[in-house]
């Protein structure tokens, strides 16, 4: 995925790159917001917010070769300035699946979106959907790389146990 | 990346979202280039509407009258220029006591952009706030349509006849978290701007400690490609100095992948990074007193073989920082195996120290202090600070409890039934800044 070259051309104005752009990423933009926001409308408006962003500014973003670092960092600090409620809880069925996903996958996005904290949740969505590099998320996140790896690790544990014992019963 | 990560991925993945919405783009600004066979039928007929209503509402207004576009320059003297279609001023309007000055008895109504933009300019110079230690100028123009944003941008820039100055100009758009920002911190529009790019490309950085800089030292942060001219460093020791600086304390003379960088860090520093003798050196020296604010020195000889079981004890590697740092009064000591070297910091003489040392050979690893240090001044106590964070929880019955003062912050850690609790606290004013509750 070459960010980096779609950017290039967004720089210059080209539409249709940005249209490409847009269709290869929104996933990931959206899911951050989502982790961040739990509401998927608003995280649906983030999304268009951080394209707009992405459109205005993508020339000045000269080949800093992490594209997306940028880009879900924009995510971040347009989400945060979203956040109205305290909202605790969000319902699976608010999300809208392309394909229905099965009994066990619906649990499991459930748990990561109901159970996890809100830094651990944040982790996971940005290691799982981007591949990130631990010291790059904890970047992102403002947090200590230290911190990042415990509260993956204990995430991760979390999420196992949770669909262990979803499975038992 | 594991089972679970792999099905979190593909759910995500498979989250149906709607086809970006351009019309929205549109009321934004977002100005379409030479692909206009590509529109949507629907994107077709919003503009013509647009279009419309332009043409109609054109007809009302009367071109000479109407603002079409505003020019903001900033030095620290903030001024706004209100112009029509014709680019003519309509308004001059000082944003802040150091603009007044500026445009003092000057009447630049009716008349050109570009003659009004460069008698400021001159003013600006006349007055002392363009000097050679001091070159940089912001100039932010904004116009609904933004491809005409940009024509008058590039005008702007070409007619300034001014040499040795630094020039950072830019399109902006009145968004309501821009406008909000400018009136928070009473700055304008386009500054709020360039901190917010900053922030973009180095999200240490905060707003706060941002938005009272001068032009200059946003333009030497910012690192803009595009900014015209160079922002001037003359109000800072230089680099050469610097180098000079950082080599001598380290007593080196001949080094590899050296490194330069004017950077901020709570003032404006350079950033230095070289290698001499197989170690790995960095300097961070405040770019205008030239004092070391913090340095670190990184032994890469340094091999962990961490089979050996003859390892020295915690005291010992204590000793041996202590006496290379030379001091013997120490607070917030702490100390940490992690693999076969200690980690060991502690504060002395308003310093902090952090040293890396070899358990096997005792050998300094990596050390590094920061000058920087300032001794937090807590003024709620410990006990003060768990009995916030108790009643906040509303528990009483607590165990595992750790509390620890950082950066003038009280991190608090309990567990109370089936709950852990996280909490930060200011040690200054007893304020909650974070708090988590967890359910095992």
């Amino acid at each position: 995925m070459e960010v980096n070259h779609y950017l290039e051309r967004i720089a210059l104005n080209d539409i249709e790159a940005f249209n490409e752009l847009y269709n290869i990423i929104n996933n990931n933009v959206y899911s951050f917001a989502l982790s961040i926001l739990k509401n998927s409308e608003d995280a649906k408006d983030v999304m268009q917010e951080v394209f707009i962003t992405i459109y205005h500014n993508a020339f000045k973003y000269q080949n800093q070769n992490k594209p997306m670092a940028w880009i879900l960092t924009i995510t971040k600090n347009i989400a945060y300035n979203k956040i109205r409620s305290n909202k605790k809880t969000i319902n699976v069925d608010e999300i809208d699946f392309i394909t229905k996903p099965n009994h066990d996958d619906k649990i499991l996005i459930e748990y990561l979106l109901n159970n996890l904290n809100d830094d651990e949740r944040n982790i996971i969505v940005l290691h799982a959907m981007n591949g990130f590099k631990f010291h790059e998320i904890a970047k992102i996140l403002d947090l200590k790389l230290t911190t990042t790896l415990s509260k993956y690790h204990r995430a991760i544990k979390k999420l196992k146990e949770l669909t262990k014992e979803e499975k038992n019963e | 990346m594991n089972n679970i990560e792999k099905r979190i991925n593909k759910n995500l993945n498979n989250i149906k979202l709607p086809k970006f919405d351009f019309n929205n783009l549109e009321k934004k600004g977002f100005v379409y280039m030479e692909k206009k066979r590509k529109w949507s039928i629907m994107a077709t007929i919003s503009t013509l509407c647009v279009v419309c209503l332009l043409v109609i509402g054109g007809l009302y207004y009367n071109n000479n009258y109407k603002v079409t576009s505003k020019v903001g320059i900033d030095v620290n003297p903030s001024v706004e220029l209100k112009i029509n279609q014709k680019e003519k001023v309509l308004e001059v309007i000082a944003n802040n006591e150091d603009g007044k000055k500026i445009i003092s008895d000057m009447d630049l109504k009716g008349s050109d952009i570009n003659v009004a933009v460069n008698a400021l300019i001159g003013s600006m110079v006349k007055n002392g706030y363009i000097t050679e230690l001091a070159n940089s100028i912001l100039i932010s123009v904004e116009n609904n349509d933004n491809t005409k944003a940009e024509t008058l941008r590039q005008e702007i820039l070409n007619q300034i006849n001014m040499e040795n100055i630094s020039i950072i100009s830019q399109t902006v758009n009145e968004e309501q978290e821009l406008t909000d920002l400018a009136n928070q911190y009473n700055i304008s529009l386009g500054k709020v701007k360039i901190i917010k790019q900053i922030i973009a490309n180095n999200n240490l950085l905060t707003f706060d400690q941002l938005a009272s800089l001068s032009i200059n030292e946003l333009n030497l942060i910012l690192k803009d490609e595009n900014t015209s001219g160079t922002a001037s460093q003359k109000a800072y020791i230089g680099e050469d100095k610097a180098k000079e600086i950082a080599l001598n304390h380290a007593n080196v003379t001949s080094v590899t992948n050296y490194k330069i960088e004017l950077d901020f860090d709570d003032v404006m520093v350079y950033e230095i990074e070289f290698k001499a003798n197989n170690k790995e050196y960095d300097y961070e020296i405040n770019a205008t007193t030239g004092d070391i604010i913090e340095y670190e020195i990184d032994d890469k000889n340094y091999t962990n073989n961490s089979n050996t079981t003859s390892k020295i004890t915690n005291d010992e590697a204590k000793k041996i920082a202590l006496n290379h740092a030379n001091v013997t009064n120490i607070t917030n000591y702490k100390i940490e195996l992690d693999g076969n070297k200690y980690e060991i910091e502690f504060n002395a003489n308003s310093k902090e120290y952090d040293y890396e040392i070899d358990a096997t050979t005792g050998k300094i690893i990596k050390y590094s202090i920061d000058n920087n240090y300032k001794e937090p001044n807590p003024i709620i106590t410990k006990d003060e600070a768990k009995k916030i964070a108790l009643n906040h929880a509303n528990v009483s019955n607590i165990f595992d409890y750790e509390i620890e003062l950082d950066d003038n912050k009280y991190e608090i850690e309990f567990k109370s039934g089936n709950k852990e609790y996280d909490y930060e606290i200011n040690a200054t004013t007893g304020k909650i800044i974070e708090y988590e509750i967890d359910t095992d």
